[in-house]
């Protein structure tokens, strides 16, 4: 339905896509400088870009790394009107994107790939873990690189709950008992969590295979809005707004003013601890019925002026170097790509001995809780009537 | 000969100036109405289809539309109104310790805050947790930052409408008290009063009139300013309703679409919103000196 | 109401009010481990600030908002003069005058939504020179309102006596019209100044991310809930103007829209 024509000069021609050995691209990309586009919204993570991938980058590759501020919708609006002004180069050579903004992407045909089996690291990935092959039920197919890896958790101060609920009827129970001391934010965490409600609705992650189906969706959401919109009025503001992001939602609980947090990373709550930001009796868990699970991945823009630079990038974040140094809590504590097994002897030892998580669950644990993302336009539809039948409500 | 050279470059310099003015203020306004219109008639853009007026059914039957200029229209008359009555209250109750002394220099301090600023400082004084509620739950007040009314991202926008008051607040008052002055209000009272005007009377007949007679252009301009506010609300404001130029952000870059040429109903309301209340003000001072 | 009874405490609770924001953003960028309901935090230092010098992107934060406010204020307060000229002793003057208003009043984020398409087919987008040029255009709007009210028929009756005298209209500009309008000129480069120097919107959507001024880096600090570096880089945001206010109070007084 979005089918562009694709503008300026085809992926073939573009420096670093066609024929050109990886010799041959490192050495193109030495010098240029990449304009990385990313959602900016936590401290570790912009603090490790900062002091570890942009010197990295700049020592190995000679690459220059700048980074921007922006994020899924906002990059597909920014995409579509350069394609509107038929835009020759992109202003981003490099983005940070999820599944939904992955569809979106590969629908408008505005990603350059694949490129994946071109970077001397992703022989460490495996890419037939479903986890990471599939990017919101569709194949990546080389058109992204996997980052990162997480699971949704949820996160509360010990001290002031003993017993967290683990189904969604306990949680309907602890809200009600306890007004204005729960929320989720509206963006994609709370999205998350959202979509977690769906397949527990839904019976399971196994109703929600494959392509979106509308008749499940309406069926099953009809489910979810009325279970929200019991419960809402306990929430935090009565449940007449809701914060506008993790990072607000991390805020208003380390104040006090709520009980419960959500983090998409299942080792945040360590680094969160350990930053001073999150109480220390703080505890992460999933639920009963399980989470999500997900990864992260990087895309290049199909009119990037840069992308050879913006390849080496790529193979520099899937370093077991820098996955390494992202794994730690004390940096980020995100969850890696990497298949552990096909690493070197050495780097095997390292990341299987990452600093151990103290207050999150092991990953071994909550693995067996782990549910795929559901086609992306779940997402998207829950992402809009979210607003129409809870928070307009 | 001199004078006809002159004339001469006199002439070309008004030409060129003006042809300037037209391209760098007049020009780019009416591009952006111009493809505002076109987008939101289908005219323009990845996904137009020819004329259509579905986008513009679509954005005002959905009820995000008017609601939007509404709470706007609210947040920035209930902004307005109590700065209005904040300097209206300093400057006649207060004047003369406003101009004396390091208050009559400290008042300009808070003028030099930006918006973005101010939303911030809001969001740390008055949320569920701030520290008016932490004060309140010192003196006892309330237990919790739930029992707190909070102010900030509240559905009638409380907090955006306190950021602008601490804005506009001293302005206003900065404005009235060189209008009292320029007007010289305090003689016309006293005039008033040495032919029987009791004190009340003369500043509900004189001073009143004529400060809010004065400042009535500046306080319109300054209702337009809050309604396409930005910062403010994005910090302090609620997800629902959204003002204007938040609403337009959003349409503007949301994963469907589809809904992107609503952005421009948006904008193009809204323009004409903003160039009827320009003519208002322009026929209320006809000279506009 | 007026006696000094009540003046001089009045005169003292308005100064605190007066100087209040500046010290909490003081005092929260100090401010760590801050849980409700405490109304002090457990623990006071100034990381905040040592992050903030040594994080490197501040200078250039800086530097950046620096350049693009004295581009924009110079530009339009220099363009706004002569202009307005133009607009004021001319016979439309009411409805070019009302055009001038049109980019002052209108929401930035509106016009930057709406114009972001020509600039990126001019190649104006995502750089520092679209951002200037779209500040510039409202800055612009805002000198040619201020000088509208400038003109008048003695400025035009010097005009007219350095041609008699035999001067040329760079004689007449640079040696009567810009001496005589010095304090305007001031008045109007710092609003225009601040126009930009206050701007969010226009960088966010103009700049694309790629242009980091100041206000764009404490919006990332407020999104990140990174309260104390937050504090820390409002302060250096508010002091400039802080200093222009106290060094020249007139100035205020003319109703510039970068502060919403």
């Amino acid at each position: 339905m979005l089918a562009l024509a694709s503008c300026g000069k085809k992926a073939s021609e573009r420096p670093g896509a066609a024929g050109l050995s990886w010799d041959q691209v490192v050495a193109q990309a030495r010098g240029q400088t990449v304009t990385l586009v990313m959602w900016q919204g936590d401290p570790l993570i912009n603090k490790y870009m900062q002091s570890f991938v942009v010197p990295g980058v700049e020592k190995e590759y000679g690459v220059t790394l700048k980074i921007a501020s922006g994020q899924g919708n906002d990059l597909v609006s920014t995409l579509m009107t350069e394609h509107e002004a038929g835009k020759a180069e992109s202003a981003y050579d490099l983005m940070w994107i999820n599944g939904e903004t992955f569809y979106q992407l590969r629908q408008l045909d505005g990603l350059l790939g694949p490129f994946t089996d071109r970077l001397p690291n992703s022989k460490f990935i495996d890419f037939q873990n479903p986890f990471i092959g599939y990017d919101f039920r569709q194949q990546v197919n080389g058109y992204e690189c996997p980052w990162g890896n997480v699971q949704l958790t949820i996160i509360y101060d010990s001290a002031r709950v003993q017993d967290p609920p683990r189904t969604r009827e306990q949680l309907a129970a602890w809200v009600k008992a306890h007004p204005g001391r729960f929320t989720l934010d509206s963006s994609f965490t709370g999205l998350t969590f959202l979509k977690c409600l769906l397949y527990d609705f839904a019976g399971g992650a196994k109703e929600l295979e494959g392509s979106f189906d509308e008749s499940k969706y309406d069926k099953y959401s009809a489910q979810l809005w009325a279970y929200l919109n019991g419960i809402k009025q306990y929430f935090w503001k009565a449940g007449k707004t809701f914060p506008e992001g993790v990072a607000q939602l991390h805020q208003l609980y380390a104040s006090g003013e709520i009980d419960f947090t959500m983090s998409n990373n299942d080792g945040e709550v360590d680094s969160k601890i350990l930053q001073g930001i999150l109480p220390e009796t703080s505890r992460a868990y999933v639920l009963d019925a399980g989470t999500i699970q997900n990864s992260h991945y990087m895309g290049i823009p199909k009119n990037s002026a840069h992308a050879a630079a913006a390849m080496t990038v790529c193979n520099f974040l899937i370093s077991p170097e820098a996955q390494y140094e992202k794994a730690r809590p004390s940096v980020w504590g995100d969850g890696t790509v990497l298949a552990i097994d096909k690493l070197p002897p050495a780097w095997q030892e390292r990341l299987r001995h990452i600093p151990q998580r103290t207050h999150a669950p092991q990953r071994a644990e909550i693995q067996a809780k782990a549910l795929p993302e559901p086609a992306s336009k779940y997402m998207i539809r829950l992402n809009e009537d979210f607003r129409k039948q809870v928070l307009e409500k | 000969m001199k004078i006809s050279v002159s004339r001469f470059w006199k002439n070309r310099g008004t030409t060129l100036g003006l042809a300037f003015f037209l391209l760098f203020a007049v020009a780019p306004i009416v591009w952006c109405l111009g493809y505002a219109l076109a987008y939101s008639f289908g005219l323009a853009g990845l996904l137009s289809a020819g004329w259509t007026t579905k986008y513009w059914t679509q954005a005002i039957t959905s009820g995000e539309l008017p609601r939007s200029f509404l709470f706007s229209a609210w947040v920035a008359l209930a902004a307005i109104f109590l700065s209005g009555v904040t300097a209206l209250g300093l400057v006649l109750g207060f004047r003369r310790s406003l101009q004396r002394g390091a208050i009559s220099s400290l008042i300009y301090l808070p003028m030099a805050l930006s918006g973005l600023v101010a939303a911030f400082l809001v969001s740390r004084w008055l949320s569920g947790a701030g520290l008016f509620s932490r004060l309140a739950c010192a003196f006892g007040f309330v237990r919790d930052p739930q029992h707190f009314p909070s102010l900030v991202n509240d559905s009638l926008g409380w907090g955006i409408i306190a950021a602008h008051w601490l804005l506009a607040a001293p302005f206003f008052t900065v404005m009235m008290l060189q209008i009292y002055e320029t007007e010289k209000i305090g003689s016309l009272r006293q005039l008033a009063t040495s032919l029987g005007a009791s004190r009340w009377q003369s500043l509900r007949r004189v001073a009143v009139p004529v400060l809010l007679q004065r400042s009535s252009t500046n306080l319109l301009l300054y209702f337009i300013f809050v309604l396409g506010s930005f910062e403010i609300p994005l910090v302090v404001g609620p997800q629902n309703p959204l003002v204007i130029s938040m609403l337009t952000r959003r349409k503007f870059g949301l994963f469907d679409l589809a809904q992107k040429p609503e952005a421009f109903v948006i904008s193009v309301v809204y323009t004409a919103l903003v160039l009827f209340f320009l003519l208002f003000i322009f026929r209320k001072a006809p000279a506009h000196e | 109401m007026n006696n000094s009874a009540t003046r001089k405490p009045l005169a003292f609770v308005l100064a605190v009010c007066c100087l209040f924001p500046v010290a909490f953003l003081l005092f929260q960028s100090a401010a760590r481990r801050w849980v409700y309901p405490n109304l002090l935090p457990q623990e006071f230092n100034f990381s905040a600030w040592r992050t903030l010098f040594q994080s490197g992107h501040l200078g250039g934060n800086l530097l950046l908002s620096l350049g693009t406010a004295t581009a924009v204020g110079s530009g339009a307060t220099l363009a706004g003069f002569l202009t307005s000229k133009c607009i004021s002793y001319h016979r439309w003057r009411k409805p070019l005058l009302f055009c001038a208003y049109i980019p002052f009043v209108i929401s930035p984020v509106i016009f930057g939504v709406c114009i972001l398409f020509l600039f990126i087919k001019l190649r104006l987008a995502d750089g520092f020179f679209g951002v200037v040029l779209a500040q510039g255009i409202i800055a612009y709007g805002f000198a040619t309102v201020f000088f509208g009210r400038f003109w008048n028929a003695q400025l035009r009756a010097t005009e007219e006596l350095v041609y008699t005298l035999g001067g040329s209209v760079w004689d007449a500009l640079v040696r009567a019209l810009f001496p005589m309008a010095r304090g305007a000129l001031f008045v109007c480069f710092c609003q225009a100044f601040l126009i930009s120097w206050f701007d969010y919107g226009i960088v966010l959507i103009i700049g694309g991310g790629k242009v980091e001024t100041l206000t764009i880096r404490i919006f990332t600090f407020i999104n990140e809930a990174s309260l104390p570096l937050a504090a820390a880089s409002s302060c250096l945001l508010v002091f400039p103007p802080m200093l222009l206010f106290w060094a020249n109070k007139k100035f205020v007084l003319t109703l510039p829209n970068e502060r919403l």
